[in-house]
C-alpha cells in the first residue's frame, strides 16, 4: 500500500497526456540510457579504459575514430569509447549522490524553517543564503581542494553546494501551505505537528522536490565536470567526462578533436537529460496550478 | 452550567508598528445546545475571537489577558498538548473556504479515518472507516464517497464533508467561521439548514461567526455584535433584530439588503476605525448619528439591560 502511493502518481503521470510530457520522456530516455552505460560499462567497453588498447607505436599519438576505436584512442593510447563508458559511473555516482545528500539535508531544514518560523527560520536562511551567494562552482572548488581529490568528496562538496536550492524551495512550498487553510483544518482537527508535517505538507512540496531534484541535478553535472576539470574528481589514469576534456585540451589545438567532442558531448547529453526531466515535470505541475 | 464562559479576553497582535489589540475586553457566555452567533464587519475581531477560544491564533496574535472557560476548565491556561487533544474532539471548527480546507492528495475517507485514530476513537482503521462513512451519511453525503479525492467534490459537498469531519468525534461546541461566505445562496441555505439538524439530534452548542446578520437572526439563539474589536451588544437573537437597543446594530440591520425594501442599500458614514489608533471614548462615537457629549470622551461600559448586555451611553 504503502509503495503504491508513491508508484501510482508515477504511473498515472506516465500515461497522462499532456504538452510538454515529450521533454519528461525524452529526459528519461537519455538519463536511462547513461543508467544503462554505467551499469553495463564492463560488459560492452571494448577494452580497458586505463590500459594501452593499440600497438605501441600508435600510442604515441592519438588515433581517429575507427571501428575498432569507436571515439578514436587519446594520446597515451586509451580508447575513448571505453574511457566515456567508465567516465559515467563516476559522473552518476557523484551527481546522485549528491543530489540525494542536498536534499536529505535540505527538506527538512526547509520544512521545520517554513513551519514555525519565527528565530529558528530566521537563523536557517542565513545560513542557507550565505552558501546560497557563493557561485557553485568555486564553493565547490574550495571545499573538494581541501577534502583532497575523490569521487566522494566531490560528492560532499556537491552536496553543500546544492542543499539551499532544495532549502530554499521547501521552505517557500511550506510556508504557503502553513497558511493555508486545509493545514488550520488539520490543526483544528486535533492534528499533532509532526503528522501535519510528515503526512500533509511534505507529500504536497514532492512535486517540486522532484522538478528540483531534475534542475538540480543537470547543474550538478556541469559543476561536476568543473571539479573533475580542475583533476578534483579523480587522479590519473581514472576515467572521468570532465577530466578528459581536461586532458584533452592540447590535442584539440593540434587537430585532434575526438579526445575532447566525446566527453563534452556526454557532459552536454547527461545535463540535458536531466534538464529536461526537471523541466518536463514543471510543465505538468504549472498546468495543474493553472486548471485548479 | 454554562459550557462556555469568555471572561474579560484580551488578544494582541503584535505588529511592526506596535500592539494591536484585536479582541478587547470580551465576554460571552454559551449555555449547553445553544446557537450564538458573532456578527460584525471584516477587522472587527469575529474571527479572532472564535479562533482563540479552540487555540487556534497564529503568531503574531496571543492572548493577553482573560479567560475561557470550557466545560469548568480553563483553556487559556492548558498546554499546547491539552488543547490538542480538544480540538476535534470536544471542539469542532468548520472554516470558511471549502474548496482548500481538505488535503488535495489524499482520499477524504483517508483524513477522517487518519483524525479518528489520532483521537484514539476507534481501534481498528476499519472501524474508524466505518464511522467514517456514517459521519458523511449524518451530513447527505452517501458513505461510499469516502474513496473520493477532494477535487472530485462540489463546494458545497465539500463543505459538508468538512462538517461531517468536525463533528464525527461528537463535539460539544462548533465553531463555525464563515461556513457560507464562499458558497452560492442555494447551497448557503441548505448547510445552514444541516448545521441546525445536527445541532439538534447532537444537542451540541454552535457559534457561528458570520457579517451577515440577516442569517444569523435566522437560525441563532443568541447574537452578539462586535464593532472595532469589542462587543458592542448581545443578547437573545429576536430581542436584538427586533429592537436593537446600540446604534451600530440598528445601522447594522438597517444596511441588510431588502428586496421589497428601499432602492438604495443604507450605508453607515464613515469606515471602521484603525484598530492601532481607535478613536477616544466610544469606538463607535465619529459614525454615530446619537452621538452625545460623554460618547467622545468616556468609553461606555457593558451594562445589562432587559437580558442582554449593551455597551453605549445611552443606556448607562
Amino acid at each position: 500500500m504503502r509503495l503504491s502511493r508513491v508508484l501510482d502518481p508515477v504511473v498515472s503521470l506516465l500515461r497522462e497526456r499532456y504538452e510538454g510530457k515529450w521533454m519528461l520522456l525524452a529526459g528519461l530516455a537519455i538519463v536511462l540510457f547513461f543508467a544503462a552505460m554505467a551499469i553495463l560499462a564492463p560488459y560492452i567497453a571494448p577494452y580497458d579504459p586505463t590500459q594501452l588498447s593499440v600497438p605501441l607505436e600508435k600510442a604515441l599519438e592519438p588515433q581517429p575514430p575507427s571501428w575498432d576505436h569507436p571515439m578514436g584512442t587519446n594520446k597515451i593510447g586509451y580508447d575513448m569509447f571505453s574511457r566515456i563508458l567508465y567516465g559515467s559511473r563516476v559522473v552518476l555516482y557523484v551527481v546522485i549522490t549528491a543530489s540525494l545528500f542536498s536534499l536529505a539535508v535540505g527538506v527538512p531544514l526547509g520544512l521545520v524553517s517554513g513551519y514555525y518560523s519565527g528565530k529558528v527560520d530566521r537563523i536557517l536562511s542565513i545560513i542557507m543564503d550565505s552558501i546560497y551567494s557563493f557561485p557553485g562552482i568555486i564553493l565547490a572548488i574550495a571545499i573538494a581542494s581541501v577534502l583532497g581529490p575523490s569521487p566522494s568528496n566531490a560528492a560532499i562538496a556537491l552536496a553543500v553546494v546544492y542543499v539551499p536550492t532544495y532549502y530554499r524551495m521547501v521552505r517557500g512550498q511550506t510556508l504557503k501551505l502553513t497558511q493555508s487553510v486545509f493545514v488550520e483544518a488539520l490543526r483544528s482537527l486535533g492534528y499533532p505537528t509532526r503528522v501535519i508535517l510528515l503526512r500533509h505538507i511534505l507529500p504536497n512540496t514532492a512535486p517540486v522536490i522532484l522538478v528540483v531534484f531534475g534542475l538540480g541535478a543537470a547543474d550538478a553535472i556541469l559543476t561536476e565536470a568543473g571539479l573533475s576539470f580542475f583533476g578534483l574528481t579523480v587522479t590519473a589514469p581514472n576515467p572521468d567526462w570532465g577530466f578528459d576534456l581536461y586532458n584533452g585540451l592540447d590535442d584539440f589545438r593540434n587537430g585532434y578533436w575526438w579526445t575532447i567532442f566525446f566527453p563534452g558531448l556526454a557532459i552536454m547529453l547527461l545535463a540535458l537529460g536531466f534538464a529536461l526531466i526537471g523541466e518536463g515535470l514543471s510543465e505538468r505541475l504549472a498546468l495543474r496550478l493553472e486548471r485548479e | 452550567m454554562a459550557l462556555l464562559r469568555i471572561e474579560d479576553l484580551n488578544i494582541d497582535y503584535m505588529t511592526l508598528r506596535g500592539r494591536l489589540r484585536a479582541v478587547k475586553n470580551a465576554s460571552l457566555t454559551l449555555g449547553e445546545g445553544e446557537w450564538l452567533s458573532i456578527v460584525g464587519e471584516s477587522g472587527s475581531g469575529k474571527s479572532t475571537l472564535a479562533m482563540a477560544i479552540p487555540g487556534l491564533l497564529l503568531p503574531p496574535g496571543r492572548i493577553a489577558s482573560g479567560r475561557i472557560i470550557f466545560q469548568g476548565r480553563d483553556l487559556t491556561g492548558m498546554s499546547r498538548d491539552e488543547l490538542r487533544r480538544i480540538r476535534g474532539s470536544e471542539i469542532g471548527v468548520v472554516f470558511q473556504d471549502p474548496l482548500t480546507s481538505l488535503d488535495p492528495l489524499r482520499t477524504i475517507g483517508d483524513q477522517m479515518v487518519e483524525a479518528i485514530m489520532e483521537h484514539r476513537a476507534a481501534d481498528s482503521k476499519r472501524e474508524a472507516l466505518e464511522m467514517a462513512s456514517a459521519a458523511l451519511e449524518s451530513v447527505g453525503i452517501p458513505g461510499n464517497r469516502v474513496k473520493y479525492y477532494p477535487h472530485q467534490l462540489s463546494g458545497g459537498q465539500r463543505q459538508r464533508v468538512m462538517i461531517a469531519m468536525a463533528v464525527m468525534l461528537k463535539p460539544r461546541l462548533l465553531i463555525a467561521d464563515e461556513p457560507t461566505t464562499a458558497l452560492d445562496v442555494i447551497v448557503q441555505a441548505s448547510i445552514m439548514r444541516l448545521l441546525k439538524s445536527l445541532q439538534r439530534k447532537m444537542g451540541m452548542s454552535i457559534i457561528l461567526i458570520t457579517h451577515d446578520i440577516a442569517l444569523a437572526a435566522e437560525v441563532s439563539d443568541r447574537i452578539a455584535v462586535m464593532y472595532a474589536a469589542e462587543i458592542v451588544e448581545e443578547g437573545p437573537a429576536e430581542q436584538v433584530i427586533e429592537e436593537p437597543l446600540h446604534p451600530y446594530t440598528e445601522a447594522l440591520i438597517k444596511s441588510t439588503p431588502d428586496l421589497w425594501r428601499e432602492k438604495t442599500l443604507y450605508s453607515i458614514p464613515g469606515n471602521p476605525p484603525d484598530l492601532r489608533n481607535p478613536p477616544s471614548g466610544c469606538r463607535f462615537h465619529p459614525r454615530c448619528h446619537k452621538a452625545f457629549e460623554p460618547c467622545k470622551s468616556r468609553e461606555p461600559r457593558p451594562t445589562r439591560i432587559r437580558g442582554r448586555t449593551v455597551a453605549c451611553h445611552l443606556y448607562g
